[in-house]
């Protein structure tokens, strides 16, 4: 079925939309049926959506301004507990902007490392009680623990249906200060309100 | 359409002409405006789904981001509220299908595996568009969107709207025309009625009632005017007949005159003996010629176009069709002699043919007026005449060759004749003179005197013969011409003449003699001849007189010598100029009788003639010419 382009389409050429598609392709982005891709196993391919669910969480989260030094200040994600988890994060990110702030990633071990300038942290495993779990900070803390939530905890990845899918707790985003978009939350599996 | 023009009333037609321009205009704008809507309809519906698609897109950017298949869904199911929409479907960045949705009802139809790239297309009654997703990073899907395309029902509906709206304004149209009618029709329509009966009953008086002041009143004017204005002529007219009438009268009694004139002139053709025929303008019969048929007994039919040519002898119509064709070219009167067969003695005989062409006023030949004039008599008669001539000549030519010969033969004769006779003459002189003058003593008186005699004779014989001899050798004597004072030959002739004249002195009086070409030995034989005749004669008289003068005629001189001497009786006259012929007895006038036969023969050889006039003792006038010119044959 031959498909005519839309005018405003047309007026912009198509050239410009491939070259899009093409980088896409050869960059690659986050998968999404992971689980459903041959040769690779489900820990990885849940570790793979993890990872690009966390990248993708910096658009739908709205910082306080004192959580940046400047404008063009990137955006920092500090992954505990999982080195892989954060290689597959350094490979999504790679030549990606939020805005105009670039991305860092950061390494951390399971013993307390500093966390002080971090915008996004995930606590893979049980990830236990964190100094920066506990305080307001402006920090979106993100965990993969049943009752994480309760323990100050941001958003919880869970399995529905063997799909990576998350909980969100609106008091612990309003303790941290933290704007989340209506969007991420339509599309949460579970929002817990403020009490 | 062309009948109903020609056959309705004009009321009609002003009718037709409103709702005929009134429907024009209405279709062109109800065209017009169905275009418009259809193109409309179509850039409006698809910027509408494109617009929708995007809707669904953004709202679902989140739900592909994180991979929430029922919130996509949700999304779609928002559709709900667009009818018009019957099914959307939404894929992943890598084609994969993601959330689709269909319309309550509506026909399942088979969703796109893959999505293509940003654009719409119309099949039939149906819409499809997809629309990519796009934040401003990166693409993350594509909408697809499957829509009712409504046009033809949307024109459907609006063209039967205006079929509603075309009845209206027509029916209000009408109205308009009735209306119309009244005011425009109504003055028209009076002065039609008015022309009918002004044509119907000739009545020029009656006038059309100017009830408006446009164009129509203009007419009714018009009318008016122009009724007067007929009324006028056809008084005029009236009169015009009267004098037409009378003009009729006259032209009938002239045309009464003419057709006499014509039968006179029929009958006088009629009674000529000729025959008289008229061809078209290339000499053909262009009617029946009845003299034509009479004398060559050819049928009317046959003879024509150039059917009378067959009558005319086969080696005379070459010349017949050249003497046409000349006159064609000279537009001029010829005459021809031609054979023509003739019915009543069934033969061709000679005819004239004389043929004068009628001229058109611009000088073009109309036609051609021939008369045939039978001359076959004349002609055979002029043919026998020639024949006869011609055999009168030949048998001339065969006698004058005969006398010629006998001539030459006598001449010879007569020359052989004298010579011999000379020697027996001289012998019969010699001798008698020997006797006179050895004898004269022995002879005694008598013998004297018969002696005398016989040498007298004698003598005369001599001269006789040396005459003969003269005249004979002319004949032989080629002429030596040359032009000739013949006055002054004449004065020394003269004078050596009258030397040995004996006897009164006669009183000669000479005219003006013109030079004349001739042989000089000849003619002094001619003149010496005339002069002593002259003097001969006329010595008997008292007191002679001798004119001697000449006369210029067209071709010859005419010379002459006249004396009063004692002439000669006319009833002699043929006998002047023959050999030894002679009027006068020898002892009166002494002569050999041979002097005007030499003159006569040698004037003849010049080519002039001699002739004389006389009566006893009143003397005579002798004659002779000589050519201006020297004669061709120079005899």
């Amino acid at each position: 079925m031959p498909i005519r382009p839309h005018p405003d389409v047309r007026r912009r050429g198509l050239a410009p939309l491939w070259l899009l598609l093409a980088c896409w392709v050869l960059f690659g982005a986050a998968p999404r049926d992971v689980a459903a891709q041959p040769g690779i196993d489900a820990a990885t391919a849940e570790r793979r959506v993890k990872a690009a669910f966390l990248y993708r969480f910096v658009d739908y989260v709205e910082w306080p301004e004192a959580a940046f030094a400047s404008a063009a200040a990137p955006v920092v994600i500090a992954v505990v507990g999982d080195d892989r988890l954060a290689d597959e994060l350094l490979r999504i990110v790679a030549g990606r902007t939020a805005g105009a702030r670039p991305f860092t990633i950061r390494k951390l071990g399971g013993d307390v490392p500093a966390t002080v300038g971090v915008h996004v942290l995930f606590m893979a495993g049980e990830g236990g009680r964190h100094p920066t779990v506990a305080a307001a900070a402006p920090v979106l803390v993100v965990g993969e623990a049943d009752g994480a939530l309760e323990r100050g905890y941001t958003i919880n990845f869970v399995l529905v249906d063997e799909h990576v899918r998350f909980d969100v707790s609106l008091g612990d985003a309003d303790r941290r200060s933290l704007k989340l978009s209506s969007r991420l939350l339509a599309v949460a599996h579970d929002v817990v309100p403020a009490p | 359409m062309t009948m109903l023009a020609r056959s309705h009333s004009i009321r009609y037609k002003l009718m037709m002409v409103v709702l005929a321009t009134t429907l024009t205009a209405l279709l062109v704008m109800a065209a017009a405006m169905v275009i418009y809507d259809a193109r409309t309809y179509k850039r409006e519906w698809v910027s509408d789904l494109m617009t929708q698609a995007n809707i669904i897109g953004i709202s679902s950017v989140a739900a592909l981001s994180f991979d929430d298949r029922k919130a996509a869904a949700e999304n779609l199911s928002t559709l709900k509220l667009r009818p018009q929409i019957l099914g959307a479907a939404i894929y992943t960045a890598r084609g994969a299908l993601f959330a689709t949705y269909a319309k309550d009802g509506a026909p399942a139809a088979a969703v796109p595996t893959l999505p293509q790239g940003d654009g719409y297309d119309i099949d039939g009654d149906e819409i499809v568009v997809f629309k990519r997703i796009a934040d401003d990073k990166e693409i993350l899907g594509t909408v697809y969107l499957r829509a009712r395309y409504a046009l033809f029902a949307r024109i459907g509906s609006y063209a039967s709207i205006l079929a509603a709206v075309i009845t209206l304004c027509l029916v209000v149209a009408l109205a308009v025309s009735f209306w119309l009618n009244a005011v425009v029709t109504k003055p028209i329509l009076a002065i039609t009625a008015l022309t009918r009966k002004v044509r119907e009953g000739r009545d020029f008086t009656l006038r059309a009632d100017r009830t408006t002041d446009d164009e129509i009143g203009y007419l009714a004017d018009g009318f008016n005017d122009m009724l007067a204005e007929i009324g006028q002529r056809e008084k005029v007219m009236a009169d015009a007949n009267r004098s037409l009438a009378e003009q009729v009268e006259e032209r009938a009694a002239a045309a009464a005159a003419l057709r006499a004139s014509e039968e006179r002139n029929r009958l006088l053709i009629a009674a000529m003996t000729s025959v008289v025929c008229t061809t078209d303008a290339r000499g053909r019969f262009a009617v029946p010629q009845p003299s034509w048929s009479a004398y060559t007994g050819q049928s009317a039919d046959a003879s024509i176009g150039l059917g009378w040519h067959g009558m005319v002898h086969a080696e005379d119509r070459t010349a017949l069709e050249l003497a046409f064709a000349r006159g064609t070219v000279d537009a001029a009167r010829f005459d021809l002699e031609l054979r023509v067969f003739h019915a009543a003695s069934g033969t061709h005989r000679h005819a004239a043919l004389r043929v004068v062409p009628f001229q058109d006023p611009q000088g073009a030949i109309a036609e051609w007026i021939a008369t045939l004039t039978d001359i076959h008599d004349q002609r055979v008669a002029e043919i026998e005449l020639t024949r006869l001539n011609t055999e009168l000549e030949s048998r001339v030519a065969r006698r004058t060759s005969e006398l010629e010969a006998a001539n030459k033969e006598l001449e010879s004769f007569s020359y052989s004749v004298s010579h011999d006779l000379r020697a027996p003459v001289r012998a019969i002189a010699g001798f008698s003179r020997m006797l006179y003058e050895d004898h004269s003593n022995a002879l005694g008186g008598e013998g004297l005197r018969k002696l005398d005699i016989v040498q007298g004779e004698a003598k005369r014989m001599g001269m006789l013969i040396d005459d003969l001899l003269a005249f004979s050798r002319l004949g032989r004597k080629p002429l030596d011409l040359a032009e000739l004072d013949i006055e002054a030959l004449v004065r020394s002739l003269l004078e050596r003449t009258l030397a040995h004249h004996e006897g009164p002195r006669p009183d000669v009086r000479i005219g003006a003699l013109p030079k004349a070409l001739a042989d000089r030995s000849l003619l002094e034989q001619v003149w010496a001849n005339l002069l002593s005749n002259a003097l001969k004669y006329s010595s008997k008289r008292a007191a002679p007189v001798i004119e001697i003068a000449a006369i210029s005629e067209e071709r010859d001189h005419v010379y002459f010598v006249r004396d009063n001497g004692a002439g000669f009786d006319p009833r002699y006259k043929a006998k002047l100029f023959g050999v030894f012929q002679r009027l006068h007895d020898a002892g009166e006038f002494p002569g050999t009788g041979v002097g005007l036969a030499l003159v006569h023969r040698i004037v003849a050889r010049h080519g002039g003639r001699v002739w004389a006039d006389g009566e006893p003792d009143k003397g005579a006038t002798f004659y002779f010419t000589l050519p201006k010119e020297p004669s061709d044959d120079g005899r």
